[in-house]
């Protein structure tokens, strides 16, 4: 067991660029190194899937991006990013469940189960803030968000958030602007001076 | 700095500073994905290296596919007019065709010979000397 800690303490500290390594290993059925690709892309993923989907279902959804990651390395091509071509499966994941969610709720459901989750904070300020950056962001588009978060909070690049996508650049740019308008039209709306 | 990005950074900034946070997972959902995973077929890089020649084999295929349909495509366009059965005239309208022929070159060699004796008469004093 001391050995599995140590030998995930070295993984998690090398650079991203050696996903390819775990990748490699993960393909000859290492679940060890599958592993520790999950504790690295873990945290991002869950975040692009908050922002689309409802929280109740997000250990789901996580552990289905991941699944699929799994059965899919076979075709990964390794010329690719390894983050890149998981992020692409979290939003094909979410985009599923989007489609799936819309069928079965009323929006009125939905937002109810969207409601902001409570933070153990003292500070009421801050707490005010997330809860309006929340209502702001669930106001935009699932399309404009995406891009939102994926560049402006997870400080993706324009061109992976394309790759990601499957979308041009330009497209990338475009929704940004669209998205940042908006928000901070919000915020300028409920009184936030930035 | 224009404005423009000074407000972009602004909002940025403020989003990061303020952004929900994400819950976080079931402590047992880590041994859950790798139970889950035990039991999935485990994928085989061999697999890859003969998927990638299979794959560069009916890439081939499927890009011989729409070029033969294309080249054939082509192939009766140009062909049509060479291998088109030609339609002989009947023995009427070889005739016809003949006595127009021989009724057009009479009339203008009569029309020429009235055209050009009227410009230049023939006299006997025209003649050079």
């Amino acid at each position: 067991m001391q050995g599995l800690i140590v030998s995930t303490a070295f993984h998690e500290s090398v650079p991203e660029s050696d996903d390819s390594h775990l990748v490699q290993q993960s393909l000859q059925g290492d679940t060890q190194s599958f592993r520790l690709l999950y504790r690295r892309h873990e945290k991002r993923v869950r975040t692009i899937l908050y922002q689309l989907c409802d929280v109740s279902v997000l250990d789901d959804l996580v552990q289905d991006v991941f699944l699929r990651a799994w059965r899919g390395l076979p075709k990964f091509r390794q010329t690719a990013k390894f983050s890149t071509w998981l992020y692409r499966i979290a939003w094909n994941v979410a985009s599923d469940y989007r489609q799936a969610a819309a069928r079965g709720r009323t929006q009125l459901q939905e937002l109810t189960k969207q409601a902001p989750m409570r933070q153990e904070s003292p500070d009421v300020m801050h707490l005010h803030y997330q809860d309006l950056v929340q209502r702001g962001l669930n106001q935009l588009s699932a399309d404009h968000r995406t891009v939102l978060v994926l560049h402006d909070l997870e400080e993706l690049p324009q061109k992976d958030i394309a790759e990601i996508l499957g979308i041009p650049v330009g497209t990338v740019k475009s929704r940004l602007f669209h998205a940042r308008a908006a928000v901070r039209k919000f915020l300028d709306h409920e009184g936030v001076q930035l | 700095m224009s404005r423009f990005s000074e407000d972009d950074l602004k909002l940025t900034e403020f989003l990061k500073r303020h952004q929900p946070v994400v819950p976080a997972a079931n402590p047992d959902l880590e041994d859950q994905l790798m139970s889950a995973i035990a039991s999935t077929p485990q994928p085989r890089l061999t697999v890859i290296s003969t998927n990638r020649s299979t794959a560069r084999v009916q890439s081939r295929i499927l890009w011989a596919v729409p070029s033969a349909i294309a080249a054939g495509l082509v192939a009766v366009v140009v062909s049509h007019r060479p291998f088109a059965p030609v339609s002989q005239p009947s023995a009427a309208e070889v005739a016809e065709l003949q006595n127009f022929i021989e009724s057009t070159w009479d009339d203008s060699i009569a029309e020429q010979s009235v055209s050009e004796g009227d410009l230049f008469p023939v006299t006997e004093n025209s003649t050079l000397n």
